[in-house]
């Protein structure tokens, strides 16, 4: 009896789960969107404030009302800052998961991997932040559509800033990866392009897991440069800053980008002091207009701290690749690519369009210094110079 | 191009000191253990996040910090010995178990400095790199830049060396470590408590490192990884030196400081990154292991 009692709970709890299934109506099941950051690894501080910038796009999106009369959900996936790890997560997330639109990934080297194959599986990728240029040179590169400004344009940026100032000795400090070394050679390109008549004495790419570039640091004072550029992430900057202030580098001027931006780089009160004397200025990509303003406020409101550099970037792709699906009429990879080249809406970086390329047609970055400011923390912030639009 | 040499002999002198620091310790133990002791380098990085709790987080002056990450360092190196690596030498482990071990202790250690400062957060031990906070006067000698740290860097190794030359020459203990060193039978047959010097070596080897461990995360940035980041080139002084040979490690501390320091000179020159540099420190070691395995040691050796 008890047997038989047992077969039948059995039987039901089977029955039950199933029940559901087919009772639910198939129009609320939500529309996933796919979502790539790099919450761990060497990216990890800024992946976690990226990934807020996508969760506050998509409680707006469903706030008004979702896509397609459907709720928005994000498949949240961690690429751990390592390309292979985060081609993993692609994978999982288009067979699994079945996503057809993803936004990520963060980094160039985990793009590249993941070109290919969204060109097979037919899966529009937009990242809020891979910069490098060589991601448009890739076979599939128009099913790869990025939110954030390329490597050139921040480079031409940069190089202008070297001409007007009229700077002849340049010496460039570089991380030994495709962001520094692409980002070099575009602010060349661009001295280059306008007839520079300076000359680059000095170009040292680094290993960013050496921690100490006093012999590199010394090459560029015995080089005799009137300015310097460095692109670098966060500690391997600290050390160059405090390394160059012993050096007395400090005495000619220095310039940053977007990977150099951020309170995380005043933890050492010298590299600080070094940043304040020094630094000219550095440029990131920034937002402009009445949706930025709307941006700012609605992110500092939801997690009580204003919004760093990429989580604007984050929070358009996520908001593209809605009105793209909305735009396409149905949940399908190849119509939703087909969307989003046909795509314009203003966003918290400005107006936002597509090239047949799946790159950015404009945008804007910041010049930005360090200024001393004994309210904060460390003790310093980063302050705005001038916004430069700048357009393909 | 221009290149201020003097300028590139004082960093080297800076750089060389670093190591010859950092691989006294280690070849006095390889002298007296006779296998590659790799957990040395979290010696390195307990010593900087010991230094940096002490000066740092609790405020006492950097000398006090490097008193007390000597002794403690100092202690820790002992436990590892009597723990762990007696024990085994005593069940009759090959140089290769031993190894092996050093290599499972060092990445323990590594990982478990973070863990610490998990459990207790006053301690301020983390993945996320820390900074020493004190200001070091940088001043121009002529063309040539020094700043504080690096002249104190400097006078430390000279200062050591000459320690480490009287007490192995003139002291009881000294001569007990060079003749265990030399051969541990006869040390044992004429009535050195051979046991005893290791564990003392063990002791003063780890707080060496410790001090080290000081000064390159004064230098630059204290983190889990501040040993094992310059582990390769002090295992190439060692070599180069002759295990266990001090004088030989002192001449050899210069030559790869000398060697990283010109390499990064010509690295750039030649418009390669200088990642390479790194490998300087293997080139020098793998030449050292084909031309002259016993390295240096034998210009020092007493006819």
């Amino acid at each position: 009896m008890i047997k038989k009692l047992l077969l039948v709970v059995a039987v039901l709890s089977l029955l039950i789960p199933a029940m559901a299934c087919t009772t639910e109506a198939p129009s609320s099941e939500p529309i996933k969107i796919g979502c790539l950051l790099d919450t761990t690894g060497d990216l990890g501080p800024m992946g976690g404030r990226i990934l807020n910038g996508a969760r506050l796009a998509a409680e707006e999106i469903n706030a008004e009302g979702g896509v397609l009369g459907k709720q928005v959900v994000l498949v949240e996936e961690d690429g751990k800052t390592d390309p292979g790890a985060g081609f993993d997560r692609v994978k999982k997330m288009v067979e699994i998961d079945g996503v057809e639109v993803i936004t990520g990934p963060m980094i160039t080297g985990a793009s590249l991997l993941a070109i290919p194959y969204a060109k097979e599986h037919q899966i529009p990728l937009i990242s809020p932040s891979a910069t490098g240029i060589q991601l448009s040179h890739e076979d599939g590169t128009e099913w790869f559509f990025r939110t954030c400004l390329r490597d050139d344009a921040q480079g031409m940026v940069l190089g202008d800033i070297i001409l007007e100032q009229g700077y002849t000795k340049l010496a460039t400090i570089v991380l030994d990866n495709t962001y520094g070394k692409g980002l070099e050679d575009a602010v060349t390109d661009q001295l280059e392009k306008k007839g520079w008549s300076g000359e680059h004495v000095v170009s040292i790419h680094f290993d960013q897991s050496r921690k100490d570039y006093r012999s590199e640091l010394q090459k560029i004072k015995d080089a005799g440069a009137d300015v310097v550029v460095c692109v670098s992430y966060c500690d391997d900057g600290i050390i160059i800053f405090k390394q160059a202030m012993d050096l007395g580098l400090d005495e000619i001027a220095w310039m940053g980008c977007d990977g150099n931006y951020g309170s995380g780089l005043f933890k050492d009160a010298k590299a600080a002091e070094f940043m304040e004397k020094a630094f000219i200025g550095g440029t990131r990509t920034v937002g402009t207009g009445s949706q930025n303003e709307h941006f700012v406020s609605a992110y500092t409101e939801r997690f009580g701290e204003a919004p760093e550099v990429y989580s604007d970037t984050m929070y358009d792709a996520v908001w593209a690749a809605a009105k793209a699906i909305q735009a396409a009429g149905t949940y399908d990879g190849e119509a939703i690519r087909v969307a989003l080249t046909g795509l314009e809406f203003n966003g918290a970086t400005g107006p936002i369009a597509f090239n047949e390329i799946g790159d950015r047609t404009a945008g804007a970055f910041e010049i930005w210094e360090v200024v001393e400011d004994p309210s904060t923390e460390t003790g310093y912030k980063n302050a705005p110079i001038e916004v430069v639009t700048w357009s393909a | 191009m221009d290149v201020n040499w003097l300028q590139v002999l004082v960093n080297s002198a800076v750089t060389g000191s670093l190591y010859l620091i950092a691989s006294a310790g280690l070849t006095l133990i390889y002298g007296l253990c006779k296998f590659p002791y790799f957990a040395y380098a979290e010696y390195i990085a307990l010593g900087a996040f010991i230094g940096y709790f002490v000066s740092e987080v609790m405020g006492v002056s950097l000398s006090g910090a490097f008193v007390i990450s000597f002794l403690v360092v100092g202690a820790i190196g002992f436990l590892c010995y009597r723990g762990i690596f007696q024990p085994l030498a005593r069940r009759g482990a090959t140089i290769i178990h031993l190894m092996v071990a050093s290599v499972a202790l060092g990445l323990i250690l590594r990982h478990l400095i973070p863990v610490f400062g998990d459990i207790f957060p006053v301690l301020e031990w983390s993945w996320s790199p820390s900074y020493f906070t004190a200001d070091w006067a940088a001043f121009n000698l002529g063309s040539v830049r020094i700043t504080g740290l690096w002249a104190w860097t400097v006078i430390a190794a000279i200062g050591l060396s000459i320690a480490l030359h009287i007490m192995l020459t003139k002291s009881k203990i000294g001569k007990a470590i060079r003749a265990t060193s030399s051969n541990p039978n006869l040390a044992l047959a004429s009535g050195i408590d051979v046991q005893k010097v290791i564990w003392i070596t063990w002791s003063l080897g780890a707080g060496l490192a410790a001090i080290a461990g000081i000064f390159r995360g004064a230098e630059t940035q204290v983190w889990p990884n501040t040993g094992w980041e310059m582990i390769l080139p002090v295992f190439a002084v060692v070599m180069l030196g002759g295990i266990g040979n001090f004088y030989g490690a002192i001449t050899a501390a210069f030559i790869v400081g000398l060697a990283e320091n010109i390499g990064v000179v010509a690295l750039t020159a030649l418009g390669l990154s200088t990642s390479y540099r790194i490998g300087i420190a293997f080139i020098i070691l793998i030449i050292t292991l084909i031309v002259k395995p016993q390295g240096l040691a034998m210009l020092f050796r007493r006819s």
